[in-house]
């Protein structure tokens, strides 16, 4: 158990690494309605737009992840009582190429035809990508669920390069289907990745099955790790409002508790990289049982710590009343108008249980500082 | 004394301050990220406003959500209103959802700590 709980935080603390090379990754495991692919969309779009990027890849990469996205939607098959079968979308950005990928289930019977439809669109260079995909289109073979494989085709045509994919055992019915596609952020359309490239292209594909076997262990239903600002904020908020599904008081308690956690890092989080604005950070949420985990990571600066320590294992340590006579003090003390003090109070009001944090020295300025808010179901 | 209105975003609320229809409401969500530079202009008419008010000024608070740093801003227009209603006739009107406990509780804090009393309502969604 104790095991199990080191391998889980060094896995964050990774993804928090990552995030210093300027480097995004996003993962959505879930249902895809309309709503929350919307804001998927959004939320990675904006982290885009955050790179400056000539608008031609910018287009490129959109078009792809739609793509995958009504690649989920079309095949959502996943039966109720096998949270592992759920869809999954992840995006990432390594130096300059950004990978996509998506994951759902399917029926083992279905896939010897889609593979069938991938061997044959990695067959064919553009040129015959393009008149492929005519042929399609004037044969007007297109099923309902658009099974004529024209996205794939697509997705080739704008990503330049070959589909990777991988089926894996679900059970004896179902076997779930990866679907891995890059993009270069060169502005020449269509760039193919150098053979030096390729060893990441294959890391970035294994590390979305690790960020899966992690997300299914721990009940995760969004890992966001990437720089935070009030942007994505806002589009994490929709997706949870979307996502998380139980009556009003709780669901506005998960929420409220979110743009605190969140907006806490915004102002106070240490931003470890030059030329980004806004703060690194990792969040992600867990469902278990009848609980839901929110958990955040950050960099903290190592002389601030004694500080912010003091001030949780002080609400840790009061009961409701005294919390509530401590929120009321702090509310109308208007000295301290920048330094609310406010955010660990009421999260821990709304929460109940007590704030769990841990500090984890990264080096001698800085360390990993890790927030965890349990909120109960009545 | 001019109007002041602001359109609700996704961050922050609709305000509408209007004492020729004798409207004064803020609705929806409130949870930007520099709470003090939205509510600074707020307070500001506010305090104008004072020196000559209408007869009756009802004031609406009718929220979803609002952030802490939020919170204490509006304790400091509450505070304002408090310190007019000595002065003039001023009504708080606190709406909440009736399955939003916490926002009902948010107004009985205000009204508690300011020894103010408020009128409070259930709403629909809006």
């Amino acid at each position: 158990m104790e095991e199990q709980r080191r391998n889980s935080i060094q896995f964050i603390l990774d993804l928090m690494k990552d995030t210093r090379k300027g480097d995004l990754s996003y993962v959505y495991k879930g249902e895809f309605s309309q709503n929350i692919s919307h804001q998927i969309l959004s939320l990675a779009e904006k982290n885009i737009d955050r790179y400056g990027m000539p608008s031609k890849v910018k287009k490129r990469v959109f078009h792809i992840m739609v793509e995958s996205i009504q690649n989920i939607t079309r095949h959502q098959e996943a039966p109720e009582d096998a949270p592992e079968a759920t869809a999954i979308f992840g995006i990432q950005k390594r130096g300059h190429w950004y990978y996509v990928t998506t994951g759902n289930i399917i029926e083992k019977t279905k896939v010897p035809d889609l593979e069938g439809k991938l061997l044959k669109v990695n067959s064919l260079d553009q040129d015959e990508l393009t008149q492929f995909y005519r042929e399609i289109l004037s044969d007007g073979k297109i099923s309902t669920k658009g099974g004529a494989g024209l996205g794939l085709i697509e997705m080739a045509r704008k990503s330049g390069n070959k589909l990777h994919y991988d089926f894996r055992d679900v059970n004896k019915e179902l076997a779930f289907f990866y679907l891995h596609s890059f993009i270069s952020t060169a502005k020449d359309e269509g760039a193919t990745m150098p053979s030096d490239e390729n060893k990441n292209y294959i890391s970035t594909f294994n590390y979305i099955l690790d960020v899966h076997k992690f997300v299914n262990k721990e009940n995760i239903l969004l890992v966001y790790s990437s720089v935070l600002d009030q942007n994505s904020l806002l589009s994490l908020i929709q997706i949870l409002d979307s996502q998380v599904r139980g009556e009003l008081a709780f669901k506005k308690k998960i929420i409220s508790n979110m743009v605190e956690l969140l907006q806490n890092i915004i102002h106070h989080g240490v931003i470890k990289k030059e030329n980004i604005d806004g703060s690194q950070a990792v969040f992600y949420i867990s469902a278990i049982g009848n609980q839901i985990h929110l958990n955040t990571i950050n960099y903290i600066d190592n002389t601030n710590i004694p500080e912010v320590e003091e001030r949780l294992k002080l609400v840790n340590t009061l009961n409701q009343t005294e919390l509530e006579e401590l929120y009321n003090k702090k509310l109308f003390d208007f000295t301290a108008d920048t330094k609310g003090g406010l955010g660990f109070i009421e999260m821990r009001i709304k929460s109940k249980f007590p704030i769990q944090y841990d500090f984890i020295l990264d080096d001698e300025k800085y360390s990993f500082f890790l927030l965890k808010i349990v909120m109960e179901r009545k | 004394m001019e109007k002041f209105i602001l359109k609700k975003t996704e961050e922050t609320p609709a305000v509408i301050l209007n004492p020729g229809k004798n409207v004064f409401q803020i609705v929806a969500t409130s949870w930007p990220e520099n709470a003090l530079k939205f509510y600074a202009p707020i307070l500001e008419w506010f305090a104008n406003y004072f020196k000559a008010p209408n007869n009756m000024t009802v004031v609406e608070f009718r929220l979803d959500y609002f952030n802490t740093s939020s919170s204490k801003q509006i304790a400091k227009i509450l505070s304002l209103l408090k310190e007019q209603s000595e002065k003039h006739a001023i009504k708080i009107r606190w709406f909440y959802d009736p399955e939003d406990t916490d926002m009902k509780n948010a107004g009985v804090r205000y009204a508690q700590m300011l020894n103010f009393e408020f009128e409070f309502k259930e709403r629909l969604a809006y």
